[in-house]
């Protein structure tokens, strides 16, 4: 004798699948199993019904979304590359840079150089010692120099002149 | 008295050179510096006629120094001048002329402290600051005097 149905022998049922006839009589005797196909039509009524109301995917639309979220991506990765890399892997900014360098260091260089002559020659010049004219007068160190300098009548003069300032005329405040 | 301490005290510091006087009878330039010195010092610090007399010869010996260092200043000077302008000059000649003049201005440094050092023990410290002060005055007004010379010069010309 055929025992009950299975899960899968339902479901061949509900979809109307050819099913074998002794399953078939079984349904009709055997009130267990009638009782469970009775319940499970509701369920497979609900289900099928459902079939017309879920919407066919717009698959065009997919395959749009799927590009265009690959191609963010990819620009992405390129944005992160190029940050790291990008200034110096590009063949103009390379030629430039090259150029920069080639030029600017030995120009800067030579004006180093310049300078460091300048520097040099300003130097010498500060140690060389300054004509009469350029020297800064009414310094104490002046002033004797100046004075051993003096001819014979201007000694005298200026002896004169210290003598009055002793005697209390102050001539040189004249 | 104390005109007649000071006047001791200047006696004194003109005696060194009483014989050159009587020789040439006329002082010589450091001479004339030496008193101008003195009497502007005493003029200026007013100081007791005991601490005038062991200061006058400190003030001569400064000035007889001043002059030493000036003349040997000048004379370095233009031999460097000479040197500097002359255009083979000898390397190692311009070099001594150059520590020379290093080292009379050196000198007059040192004989600037030397004399503050040798007079400041004797004063106090308000003296201290006139003698700074006096040294300040007796330049300018020498100064004033060798401008005087000068252009006088400069006008006969």
């Amino acid at each position: 004798m055929l025992g009950h149905l299975k899960a899968e022998d339902f479901i061949n049922l509900m979809e109307g699948a050819e099913a074998p006839t002794a399953h078939k009589i079984h349904l009709d005797s055997c009130a267990r199993c009638r009782e469970v196909w009775e319940s499970l039509k509701p369920l497979y009524a609900g289900v099928t019904s459902l079939d017309g109301d879920v919407p066919e995917p717009d698959w065009v639309e997919f395959r749009s979304s799927v590009r265009n979220e690959l191609l963010s991506r990819s620009v992405q990765r390129q944005t992160v590359v190029r940050r790291w890399t990008g200034w110096t892997v590009r063949p103009a900014v390379a030629w430039a840079l090259s150029l920069l360098l080639a030029v600017g260091i030995p120009t800067g260089a030579f004006v180093w150089h310049l300078q460091k002559e300048n520097r040099a020659f300003k130097a010498l010049r500060a140690r060389q010692p300054l004509p009469a004219s350029e020297m800064i007068e009414g310094t104490e160190k002046a002033v004797f120099d100046d004075m051993i300098e003096l001819s014979d009548s201007e000694q005298a003069q200026f002896q004169q002149l210290l003598e009055a300032a002793q005697s209390g005329t102050h001539a040189y405040n004249d | 008295m104390t005109k007649l301490a000071i006047a001791l005290a200047l006696a004194l510091v003109s005696s060194a050179n009483a014989l050159s006087q009587q020789r040439l009878q006329t002082p010589t330039l450091e001479e004339s510096v030496v008193d101008f010195y003195v009497a502007e010092f005493h003029r200026v610090v007013n100081v007791d006629p005991e601490v005038f007399v062991k200061a006058a010869p400190i003030i001569k010996e400064f000035i007889r120094a001043r002059f030493d260092i000036s003349a040997r200043r000048q004379e370095t000077l233009e031999q460097l001048r000479m040197l500097v302008n002359r255009g083979n000059s000898n390397e190692e000649d311009m070099k001594r002329a150059i520590r020379d003049l290093d080292k009379a201005d050196a000198d007059i440094h040192a004989n600037q402290e030397r004399f503050l050092s040798s007079i400041d023990p004797l004063l106090n410290t308000r003296q201290q600051g006139r003698v700074r002060i006096f040294q300040q005055v007796a330049d300018q007004a020498m100064r004033q005097m060798l401008n005087k010379v000068q252009n006088a010069r400069s006008a006969n010309k």
